[in-house]
């Protein structure tokens, strides 16, 4: 409002002068109007637009799941599953004829075993055998000691019957050995 | 009624009708635009959900189409790894290894372990154990070739332990080997 306006709109009479608080409670009232209309637009309108539309989307994700049928679903989860699981176990698969190329290449040619067990979990392998000799068995117990696959070489017991020795070993071996 | 007295009153009806709009906005308007936050940003999680899906949905269409044309290798993984404990096939895979080896099954065991979960993935199943226990006698080179045969074998085996005794005089090479193999199946859950 520029003040030349303003200054007409004080010279007029009081009636006139009063026409400020109308337009105030006019104001006031379209102010009102916009707040219920936008509430009544809110609740009734949009909300229910929304709530529509949720519904619709619900639907479409219904259909959507249904558009696999069942059994192939189930086939192709089954499937899934296995070559998971195959690939985990293969992953996880041991070689265990390995030990027999170890023991060939670190045994002596006077020494021979009896018995032999291994224990996959544990990586123990358990040797019984003959040396002609404690000399034979000494070399024995250092071809093992150089042999890179063991780890840990512990002698049980070892007896001398008749000039031969009867022996047990414990070899814990590297996991390596197993890959 | 004088002037003045009406802009009085129509000043206080104004002021009234300001508060009431505001005491309608805080009671009514701001209720009902929380929800409204509340509703779009749930359709929005949904259509989201929706898309996804739609393209989760087409994937696994054409993997199953895929799958569907790869009929074999469906064939050769359940021989590896069946869907069922499929005991006769084991048996009859051991016995055949056994007798191309020249080696004697004189002991043949099963003992089921419990099923346990390889995956953290939601869809995968449990995985079933046999463990097998096993004697047989021959030659040590017939053994290497039969342990060989286990390892390599389309059935899944992983040999868990293995005794290997003297047979007759020492120093024959004839032995009997005691072997615990495991062996797995899917389970049904």
């Amino acid at each position: 409002m520029s003040p030349q306006t303003t200054k007409n709109q004080f010279q007029l009479g009081p009636e006139r002068r009063g026409g400020w608080s109308w337009r105030l409670s006019t104001f006031s009232f379209l102010v009102l109007i916009t707040v219920v209309v936008i509430y009544l637009g809110l609740e009734i309108g949009y909300k229910l637009y929304l709530d529509s539309q949720i519904a619709e989307t619900d639907q479409a994700i219904t259909q959507l799941s249904e558009t696999i049928p069942k059994a192939d679903q189930e086939r192709f989860v089954n499937f899934y599953s296995q070559l998971a699981n195959l690939q985990l176990l293969l992953d996880g698969h041991n070689k265990t004829s390995a030990i027999l190329p170890m023991l060939e290449r670190n045994t002596n040619r006077s020494v021979y075993f009896d018995f032999v067990d291994l224990r996959y979990k544990d990586r123990r392998l358990t040797l019984g055998g003959v040396a002609t000799s404690y000399a034979i068995f000494s070399q024995q117990l250092e071809a093992f000691n150089r042999a890179p696959e063991v780890e840990r070489l512990v002698v049980s017991e070892s007896q001398s019957i008749d000039g031969r020795v009867n022996f047990r070993l414990f070899i814990t071996l590297k996991p390596s050995i197993f890959e | 009624m004088k002037p003045a007295a009406r802009r009085t009153i129509s000043l206080l009806l104004s002021l009234g009708v300001l508060v009431l709009a505001v005491i309608v906005h805080v009671l009514f308007v701001r209720p009902v635009y929380s929800e409204v936050v509340e509703l779009r940003s749930t359709l929005k999680a949904k259509s989201e959900f929706y898309q996804d899906q739609g393209q989760a949905i087409t994937r696994v269409n054409d993997l199953i189409a895929q799958y569907q044309g790869a009929g074999q290798l469906q064939q050769t993984v359940s021989m590896s790894f069946p869907v069922s404990e499929d005991l006769s096939a084991i048996f009859n895979q051991l016995r055949t290894l056994a007798e191309v080896n020249n080696l004697s099954i004189k002991i043949f065991g099963v003992k089921p372990l419990a099923l346990q979960s390889l995956s953290e993935r939601n869809l995968v199943k449990n995985v079933g154990t046999l463990q097998l226990s096993l004697k047989v006698l021959g030659s040590y080179e017939s053994f290497k070739g039969f342990l060989r045969g286990i390892e390599t074998n389309i059935r899944v085996m992983d040999t868990q332990q293995i005794t290997v005794e003297q047979m007759g005089k020492p120093g024959t090479n004839f032995y009997s080997y005691t072997l615990l193999i495991n062996t797995y199946y899917q389970g049904e859950e």
